[in-house]
């Protein structure tokens, strides 16, 4: 067994040089969808210094959880959530209100650029109201002690959760493995995040669901780069204004 | 002096009664508490593109802020407080309301499901009753809500009993294409003696209204029409209520009907976080669904001298059948289903003496349609070890999404007294008020219609060439909803009952609440039944009929042609 850091920089290359290789084959609207999803990323995860919100270290921690949940080659076959950029969605939505400008919560319409239409509508994120930012902020950020979020009572934000769930993750794996969760071997780092029993769940259940969001969702919300989600699930993704005929419709 | 309405809601049921109201010359003022995310709503020049597309992470994003709180019977029962914190059958809170999100189903309603209580008797642990009026009484709204819509289907393909407890004429427009994989559904129910045909949609299959035909994109269930092609309140009703001069408020959150000796007098809301505001109004519609509007009642201390006030709420329960076939389906093309069948919803009484009910009745069985994307990995990640390795093998060979052939039954939800919205002791919303707090368990009724028809619906994808067919009865699909508690079907019924007697209703045949007359409730909380099929036609139908006898002031006022 390597050193796990050297294996994360190492892949880190081999799938940038992979993502080059695909760029090359893909037709013209989704190398579009690709670079205008990719900055943000490069900057979170290659400068080393930390994402939006997330520090470095904690992103090392959180990239080895999401590639053990959606692991891509060589383990697998095809792009898995590193190569997606699912880290990068991560903190991007848990820095929403740090990235400065309309906080990506929800995509605008009608159509993204990808099934005909000349204009990212998706792109055009919309701007909160303030009850949707007061809602937001307190769901994302918590509520820290400030009377008009507290209208539940105290709120453990999203921010928090994720802070103080990858710092239990690696405290588990000094614990157990006698290093960082992201320096592990792969089958070490499943049996700490896989059973329940090291009462991380409601944690990982948490990593899973936006996970998911990001391998699978809309690549606006800056992850699916390159639609790796979209491609090998053979999922053509938002359809209109093209849509289908008749005939794709009905026939096998 | 032109009559004010205020009404309290935006979906269905309210932007019906806002339309005939406002096209009646009244001074109309619509309050939604959440946003507009339409361009043009209420421009005679016509709607622009629409702020939401086919994006499945933004419409699962509820706004937060807005929790309900829900626990069983036997947990109320035990004086627990609650169980449950968060999501429950949420409905989107937008201009338009839940017809924002729906696939746009619409079935009538049989005449049975307005007499079960007299057709079919009581059942055991239940409150059954009937409609202060028939499905005679309702037909000419049915007719006239359809024709407003547009509705999509083939009145010859109905089978016989459908035709007989349903009678009507041809729909507007012909069914659009039918579903690869509802087909696949289709001959295996052929083969075993049902008779399925094209389900009732209102989207256009031509031009029709200023609005084009469904072009198939998929993202129809869950999602909205980017390009209207699928009706829904907001581009109908509610776009002629703003046209004929009704106004619009959004954000606008109602926090009590101010009553005074019987009397409504206004309504106090808040827009988004400033003070509390009032407006006076001559009468006050209510149509915030069944959950918020009996909340809205409770806050405001209307209406409960039956002491039912939030009593009765029925949700639909739901019985899932599927199998895996070989071919991929490709049912991310379509909308979101495209055939239904009814034998479920007649109801059996020689299968239910075996359990003392009077009468077992499932419902409308939905056809075609499957998980979208994010939804699918949901699903293996919740399997033991469904996640690393195995979730990427899975998502590749797509068992429960592209190669799954699966049907839904939505059944009757029996109404029961102890089944209710009251306001939680200890939750509050992000306005400070109390939330909604459900007290739900299902009548073994519905399990039992589940634990009949699953199997059956098994035996139509086998019949099909499906292999690993199997059935998820009604109680187990309470784990898949996001709550423990209720089937998550967005089916909201019942709450503010109405009917003839005050002491065993809340409101009477025109949605005027009995304590409080000149508030009229106009959404599917009147609903004294579920019935056995989507209900948002009944709801609009139901609201047609009460704003028209309130808009002429005049119970024997009868619907118009169309204008």
């Amino acid at each position: 067994m390597g050193s796990s850091a050297d294996r994360f920089g190492r892949r880190t290359l081999l799938r940038g040089g992979r993502d080059l290789a695909l760029l090359s084959l893909a037709p013209a609207p989704l190398v579009g969808a690709l670079t205008a999803a990719a900055p943000a990323a490069a900057q979170a995860e290659d400068a080393g210094t930390g994402g939006y919100f997330l520090t470095a270290a904690e992103l090392e921690t959180l990239a080895a959880v999401c590639d053990r949940f959606i692991p891509g080659p060589p383990e697998d076959p095809d792009p898995g959530a590193l190569d997606a950029g699912v880290p990068n969605y991560i903190d991007l939505f848990l820095g929403a209100f740090l990235v400065g400008g309309t906080p990506r919560i929800w995509a605008g319409g009608p159509f993204s650029d990808r099934a005909g239409a000349t204009h990212d509508d998706f792109a055009d994120f919309l701007e909160l109201d303030e009850i949707e930012e007061l809602a937001w902020r307190t769901r994302i950020e918590g509520s820290l002690g400030i009377p008009e979020r507290e209208w539940g009572g105290p709120v453990e934000g999203l921010q928090q959760k994720y802070r103080k769930g990858l710092a239990t993750l690696d405290d588990l794996a000094r614990a157990r493995g006698g290093r960082r969760f992201h320096q592990l071997p792969t089958w070490f780092q499943d049996v700490l995040i896989m059973f329940p029993q090291w009462g991380l769940g409601e944690f990982l259940d948490l990593v899973w669901q936006h996970s998911i969001e990001g391998m699978y969702g809309a690549p606006e919300y800056g992850g699916n780069r390159g639609l790796a989600g979209w491609a090998y699930t053979q999922w053509p993704g938002d359809s209109q204004p093209r849509g289908y005929t008749a005939a794709e419709v009905s026939e096998p | 002096m032109t009559s004010h309405a205020i009404v309290i809601g935006s979906g269905a049921g309210a932007s019906v009664a806002a339309g005939v109201l406002a096209e009646a010359g009244w001074d109309v003022t619509i309050l939604e508490k959440g946003r507009n995310r339409f361009r043009g709503l209420g421009d005679p020049a016509g709607l622009g593109p629409p702020l939401f597309g086919g994006d499945e992470v933004g419409a699962d994003r509820f706004a937060p802020g807005n929790p309900r709180t829900a626990r069983t019977q036997a947990q109320a029962a035990a004086g627990v407080a609650r169980s449950h914190v968060g999501a429950l059958n949420n409905l989107p809170q937008t201009a338009g309301g839940g017809t924002i999100h729906w696939d746009a189903k619409v079935p009538r309603f049989w005449d049975i499901d307005f007499a079960m209580a007299s057709e079919y008797g009581p059942v055991p642990g239940a409150d059954v009753a009937d409609w202060p009026f028939s499905y005679g009484d309702l037909a000419a709204y049915y007719d006239r809500v359809e024709d407003v819509i547009g509705v999509a289907g083939d009145a010859d393909a109905e089978p016989d009993f459908v035709k007989a407890h349903a009678p009507r004429g041809p729909y507007q427009m012909p069914p659009g294409p039918p579903m690869y994989g509802a087909t696949v559904f289709v001959r295996g129910a052929e083969a075993r003696g049902y008779q399925p045909y094209p389900f009732a949609m209102a989207h256009n299959t031509v031009e029709r209204d200023g609005r084009p035909p469904c072009n198939n994109c998929g993202f129809c269930s869950h999602f909205g029409c980017t390009i209207h092609a699928r009706a829904g309140a907001a581009v109908t009703f509610l776009h002629r209520a703003l046209i004929a001069g009704a106004t619009l408020r959004t954000r606008a959150n109602v926090t009590r009907i101010i009553a005074e000796g019987g009397r409504a007098v206004g309504v106090a809301f808040r827009d988004g976080l400033s003070a509390e505001e009032t407006i006076e109004a001559d009468v006050v519609v209510l149509a915030a669904s069944a959950i918020e509007s009996a909340r809205i009642a409770l806050l405001s201390g209307i209406g409960d001298s039956s002491g039912l006030v939030g009593r009765h709420l029925c949700f639909h329960t739901e019985t899932f059948a599927a199998g895996r076939v070989a071919e991929r389906l490709h049912q991310y093309r379509g909308r979101s289903g495209s055939h239904c069948m009814m034998e479920p919803a007649v109801p059996d009484k020689a299968t239910a003496r075996w359990f003392g009910l009077p009468y077992l009745r499932g419902g409308v069985v939905e056809i075609g349609g499957a998980p979208m994307l994010v939804e699918e990995a949901g699903i293996y990640g919740d399997l033991p070890f469904g996640r690393g390795r195995n979730h990427k093998s899975m998502m590749r060979s797509s068992p429960f999404r592209d190669h799954l052939c699966s049907v839904q039954m939505i059944a009757e939800d029996l109404a029961q007294r102890t089944n209710a919205v009251d306001l939680d002791p200890g939750v509050k919303d992000i306005y400070g008020l109390p939330v909604a707090r459900i007290t739900y368990t299902p009548h073994r009724h519905e399990l039992i219609a589940g634990w009949y028809w699953g199997p059956k619906l098994a035996a139509c994808l086998s019949a099909a060439g499906a292999s690993t067919t199997y059935f998820v009865p009604p109680a187990l699909n309470f784990l898949t909803g996001g709550n423990p508690i209720a089937p998550d079907t967005r089916h909201i019924l019942g709450t503010l009952r109405m009917g003839t007697d005050p002491a065993a209703s809340v409101t009477d045949e025109f949605g005027r609440m009995h304590d409080v007359p000149n508030v009229v409730v106009c959404d599917g909380s009147t609903f004294p039944t579920s019935g056995a099929f989507n209900p948002t036609l009944t709801i609009m139908a139901t609201s047609l009929r009460a704003s028209t006898a309130l808009a002429h002031g005049d119970d024997t006022a009868r619907v118009g042609p169309v204008t």
